[in-house]
């Protein structure tokens, strides 16, 4: 009998645990992923150079925390003028049917991270 | 008579329950702490990224001056603490603080903080948790690595 009133709470204790778990890593990844793409992106003195380093960087970002690219989305725009501002803005949908409480806690979908550099004041203009 | 209380001596229902009431509360706790370091983890990394970028900025901020004049790289104090306050503005939406950029020749130091309001911690004595990041960098040149 008490097993029926344990039971419930206990299951959602570790949901809980099992929520918050996946969704620190997705933020601390796509944060990374948005660094990496503008720290990437900002390298070149080139748009659409400057927007393929951005998006591989995002890939291998992701890569490393073992997350599937193909949930996310990349922005990479700005003005690739030595000195202006080049934004990386990576977004991370979140697989929320994978997760138990979801639904009930109203979590969110996405996950999204903005990062602005500027563009290499001193690079050559070499490619 | 004494079979009823040999009875009630031996009976255990009911147990689980007080000893898990006991440890509920501390379980909650624990459950909600852990809520809040992994907000916390996620506001440091947050913090860190915007002030490495506040140093990458920074560290742009050489000091043509000296350049043309000596033909060596050192970089303008004056306007590397500027960049940087702009870009950690911009890269944490306001919130993180610079407390020092500090420019040695040709390499920018700048020191952050940025501070977690906790949701439950708060309960027990610990209402938010202050982040101190330290970043470093260097001019790249629009280099990665050496020898790209």
């Amino acid at each position: 009998m008490e097993m029926a009133v344990i039971l419930p709470l206990l299951a959602i204790l570790a949901s809980a645990i099992i929520t918050a778990g996946p969704y620190v890593r997705i933020a601390i990844a796509t944060q990374q992923a948005a660094y990496d793409c503008a720290i990437s992106a900002a390298q070149s003195l080139n748009a659409e150079q400057g927007y393929m380093q951005g998006a591989v960087a995002v890939r291998q970002s992701f890569e490393t925390f073992g997350l599937n690219i193909g949930n996310s989305t990349t922005r990479v725009f700005g003005n690739w003028n030595r000195g202006s501002n080049v934004m990386c803005e990576v977004s991370y949908h979140v697989p929320l049917g994978n997760l138990p409480l979801t639904q009930i806690l109203a979590m969110p979908s996405t996950v999204k991270y903005s990062v602005t550099l500027p563009a290499q004041y001193f690079k050559s203009k070499w490619k | 008579m004494n079979i009823k209380n040999y009875k009630l001596k031996n009976t255990y229902s009911g147990q689980i329950l007080f000893i898990f009431a006991a440890s509920f509360v501390t379980l909650m706790m624990i459950v909600m702490l852990l809520i809040d370091f992994g907000g916390a983890a996620i506001f440091y990394h947050r913090a860190q990224i915007a002030t490495d970028s506040a140093a990458y900025a920074a560290a742009q901020s050489i000091d043509m001056v000296r350049f043309k004049k000596d033909n060596r790289v050192v970089l303008d104090a004056a306007v590397a603490a500027a960049v940087a306050g702009q870009v950690a503005s911009q890269n944490s939406v306001g919130k993180l603080s610079l407390v020092r950029v500090y420019v040695d020749t040709d390499r920018v130091y700048v020191t952050g903080e940025m501070t977690y309001k906790t949701m439950f911690a708060g309960y027990i004595g610990i209402p938010s948790i202050r982040a101190h990041i330290e970043s470093s960098a260097i001019p790249s040149f629009g280099l990665q690595r050496v020898g790209q």
